[in-house]
C-alpha cells in the first residue's frame, strides 16, 4: 500500500511538474483522522463485555484511499480502568454500494464557531464535500439553530429539491458564514430533515451527514425517538463532532444506532481531511480494521442498560501520532 | 491576432509613405492611478473551495498596482496627423483586496497581488490640434497589444499571525484576475509636443475583455509617458501645422 501511495504522489508530481497551470481546487491541509465506521455489541457478562468495531483509517498524505498497513498492535483501546484485550483483527475491503444516495447534510449554526475552527475552514471543506457528490447521487443542505438567525428554526434548507449544485450551496453555506448564533437544536432539525428524505422513493440510499460543534442539544426530540424515526425509514445518520463540546455519547449512540460514520474532530485539520474523502467513504470502496474487544472493568459492573465511552487510539509506527481519539459507543441491552 | 498583425504590417509596408518626419526615441511611462473591478459579490477561488466577498472596486492611487514602462519609439508625422508604435517592457502590478468571513462578525481581507512582466506594443494614432511656438498640443488613441511573458503572483493577509498560506491559496485569483494570455488595451491620451525634443502625455488604458470567462473584470488605469526623440535626421520636411 505505501508503495501505492508513493507511486500516486509521484505521478501527481510528475503531472504538476508537466503542467504547472494547474486546474485543480485544493485544500488546506488536512490531518491524520479516523472515524468509526461501526461499533457492535456481541456479549456481556456482570464482569466483562465484547464488542466489535470497525475503523477507517485516513492518513493525511493518502488522497482517495484508506490506510492498510497498521496492524492490531497499533490500536491502543481505552477509556475505562480495566483490561482490554483484542481478541480479533482483521482488515475487511467494503464494496461500493450498488445504489445511489440521497443526502442531507446539516450544519450546526448555534454559537459560533470562531472558537473551534477560527479561519473558517468548514467552508471550504464541506464546499469540497458537495463538490465531490455527482448524479446520480444528490444532495440538500441544510442549517440548525434555534433562537438564531435562521429564517426559519430549527432547520433552514438551501432548497427542499435535491440536486447536485456545489456552487448554489456553496453561496448559501457563504452566506451562512455570517449568520451563526441561538442554540443547538441539531435533534429537532434532524427530525425534520427525515420528511425531506422521505420525499425520495425508489431504489435509492437516504442518508444524513451532521457537522456539529455545539455542547448540549436542546431539542425538544429525544434522541431515542429520532433513532427509531431514522431506523424506520432506513436512513443512516453519519456525524463529524468538531471541537470538545459536542455530546460524544448521543451522537456516538445516533450514528451507531442508524448505521452511518461517526468521527470526533478535536483539530479543524481532522475535519478537513474527513471531509475531502466523506464522499467517498459514504459512496465507494473503503477498507475498515475490524476490532473484536473483551474488556474486563477493575471496578464495578457491567450492568444491563449501561451505555459506555470506549476510545481507542492509533500509533502509527511510520510516523508520530496525530490520529484524533476515536469514541466507540456500546450499549449494553437491557 | 498575430496574422491580423503581420497583415496590417505587410499591408502599410506596400503603401508609399508620405511621411514629413519620422522620429525615433525612447518612452518613459508610470501608471500609478488603477481600478480593478470586479463584477461580483462573491467570487469562488479558482484553485480552492474558498470563496471571497467583494467590496472594493474603488479608484486608487498607487494601491491597485502600478505599471513602470520603458520603450522604444517609433512616430510617424504626416500633417497634423502622426502614427506611434511604442515597442516597451512593462513591469504591471496590481493588487487587489477580498474578504473571507472568519467569524459570524469578522472579515478577514486578503491582498492578492499580481506581478506581470510583460511587452507591449502600443499602436495609436494622433491629431495635433493647436499649437505656439515651442508646444503642440495632440489627443490620441489606439491600442496596446500586451504579451505578458512572466507573472508571479502573491497574496498576504491582513493579520499577520496568521498562517495563511496554511489556509488560503495564492493561485486562486488565476483567470479571474489575471492569465498568461496575450490580450488587447485601449489606449486613449492627451500630449504635449516640446518642437521636436520630445512629448509628455497623460495616458488612459482600458483593458478589453477580462482574464476569464466566468466572472467579468475590468482593468483601468491612469498614467503619465515622457518621450524623447533621437535627434537623428531621418526624414524631415517643413511641417506646417498651421494651415
Amino acid at each position: 500500500m505505501r508503495t501505492k501511495a508513493f507511486g500516486f504522489l509521484l505521478l501527481g508530481s510528475a503531472a504538476c511538474v508537466i503542467d504547472p497551470h494547474y486546474e485543480d481546487k485544493v485544500l488546506p491541509y488536512g490531518g491524520d483522522a479516523a472515524l468509526v465506521e461501526s461499533s457492535t455489541y456481541i456479549t456481556h457478562t456482570s464482569s466483562e463485555m465484547i464488542f466489535e468495531t470497525s475503523v477507517v483509517v485516513l492518513n493525511s498524505f493518502y488522497e482517495g484511499f484508506d490506510n492498510e498497513y497498521l496492524g492490531a498492535d497499533d490500536f491502543q483501546i481505552g477509556g475505562y480502568e480495566g483490561t482490554y484485550s483484542v481478541e480479533a483483527f482483521n482488515g475487511v475491503h467494503l464494496e461500493r454500494p450498488a445504489t445511489a444516495s440521497s443526502i442531507v447534510f446539516l450544519i450546526d449554526q448555534s454559537g459560533t464557531y470562531e472558537n473551534v475552527d477560527p479561519y473558517n475552514t468548514r467552508l471550504q471543506a464541506i464546499s469540497k464535500f458537495f463538490h465531490d457528490i455527482v448524479p446520480p447521487n444528490t444532495f440538500i443542505m441544510g442549517a440548525s439553530a434555534r433562537q438564531g438567525t435562521l429564517t426559519t428554526e430549527p432547520l433552514e434548507v438551501s432548497s427542499t429539491v435535491f440536486a447536485n449544485d456545489w456552487r448554489a450551496n456553496g453561496d448559501y453555506l457563504f452566506d451562512l458564514s455570517h449568520r451563526t448564533g441561538g442554540e443547538n437544536a441539531m435533534a429537532d432539525a434532524a427530525d425534520e430533515a427525515v420528511d425531506l428524505l422521505l420525499q425520495k422513493t425508489g431504489p435509492v440510499r437516504k442518508e444524513m451527514v451532521l457537522l456539529v460543534h455545539g455542547s448540549q442539544d436542546n431539542s425538544i426530540t429525544p434522541y431515542e425517538d429520532l433513532i427509531a424515526k431514522a431506523r424506520a425509514n432506513s436512513i443512516a445518520i453519519h456525524v463529524v463532532a468538531l471541537g470538545e463540546e459536542p455530546d460524544l455519547n448521543d451522537l456516538g449512540m445516533l450514528s451507531r444506532e442508524t448505521g452511518g460514520l461517526f468521527v470526533a474532530c478535536s483539530t479543524v485539520k481532522q475535519m478537513v481531511k474527513v471531509f475531502s474523502e466523506l464522499e467517498r467513504l459514504m459512496n465507494g470502496a473503503l477498507y475498515v480494521y475490524k476490532l473484536r474487544v473483551r474488556f474486563k472493568p477493575s471496578q464495578g459492573l457491567v450492568e444491563p442498560g449501561s451505555g459506555w465511552l470506549h476510545h481507542i487510539e492509533i500509533n502509527d509506527p511510520y510516523g508520530e501520532t496525530f490520529y484524533n481519539s476515536i469514541p466507540v459507543n456500546i450499549m449494553i441491552p437491557s | 491576432m498575430r496574422k491580423i498583425l503581420l497583415s496590417i504590417l505587410l499591408l502599410a509596408s506596400m503603401y508609399p509613405v508620405y511621411a514629413q518626419r519620422i522620429n525615433v526615441g525612447f518612452t518613459f511611462q508610470y501608471h500609478f492611478l488603477k481600478q480593478v473591478k470586479l463584477d461580483a459579490e462573491v467570487v469562488q477561488g479558482t484553485h480552492s473551495y474558498s470563496q471571497y466577498q467583494v467590496r472594493d472596486n474603488r479608484w486608487k492611487f498607487f494601491s491597485a498596482g502600478q505599471s513602470i514602462v520603458i520603450g522604444t519609439v517609433l512616430q510617424i508625422d504626416y500633417k497634423k496627423f502622426y502614427a506611434v508604435i511604442e515597442p516597451s517592457f512593462d513591469l504591471n502590478t496590481y493588487n487587489y483586496s477580498l474578504y473571507y468571513p472568519i467569524s459570524p462578525e469578522r472579515d478577514e481581507r486578503l491582498n492578492f497581488h499580481t506581478l506581470f512582466f510583460q511587452a507591449d506594443a502600443p499602436l495609436y494614432v494622433g491629431y495635433q490640434f493647436g499649437a505656439t511656438n515651442l508646444i503642440r498640443y495632440s489627443a490620441f488613441a489606439g491600442v496596446v497589444v500586451v504579451l505578458p511573458y512572466m507573472l508571479e503572483y502573491s497574496f498576504q493577509s491582513q493579520e499577520m499571525e496568521n498562517p495563511q498560506e496554511d489556509y488560503f491559496n495564492s493561485a486562486d485569483m488565476d483567470n479571474i484576475l489575471y492569465s498568461r494570455s496575450k490580450y488587447l488595451n485601449a489606449l486613449a491620451g492627451f500630449c504635449l509636443h516640446f518642437a521636436s525634443l520630445g512629448k509628455i502625455d497623460i495616458r488612459y488604458q482600458y483593458r478589453l475583455g477580462s482574464p476569464g470567462g466566468e466572472y467579468p473584470v475590468s482593468f483601468h488605469s491612469l498614467g503619465f509617458g515622457l518621450t524623447y526623440y533621437l535627434p537623428l535626421n531621418l526624414r524631415k520636411k517643413k511641417i506646417y501645422y498651421e494651415d
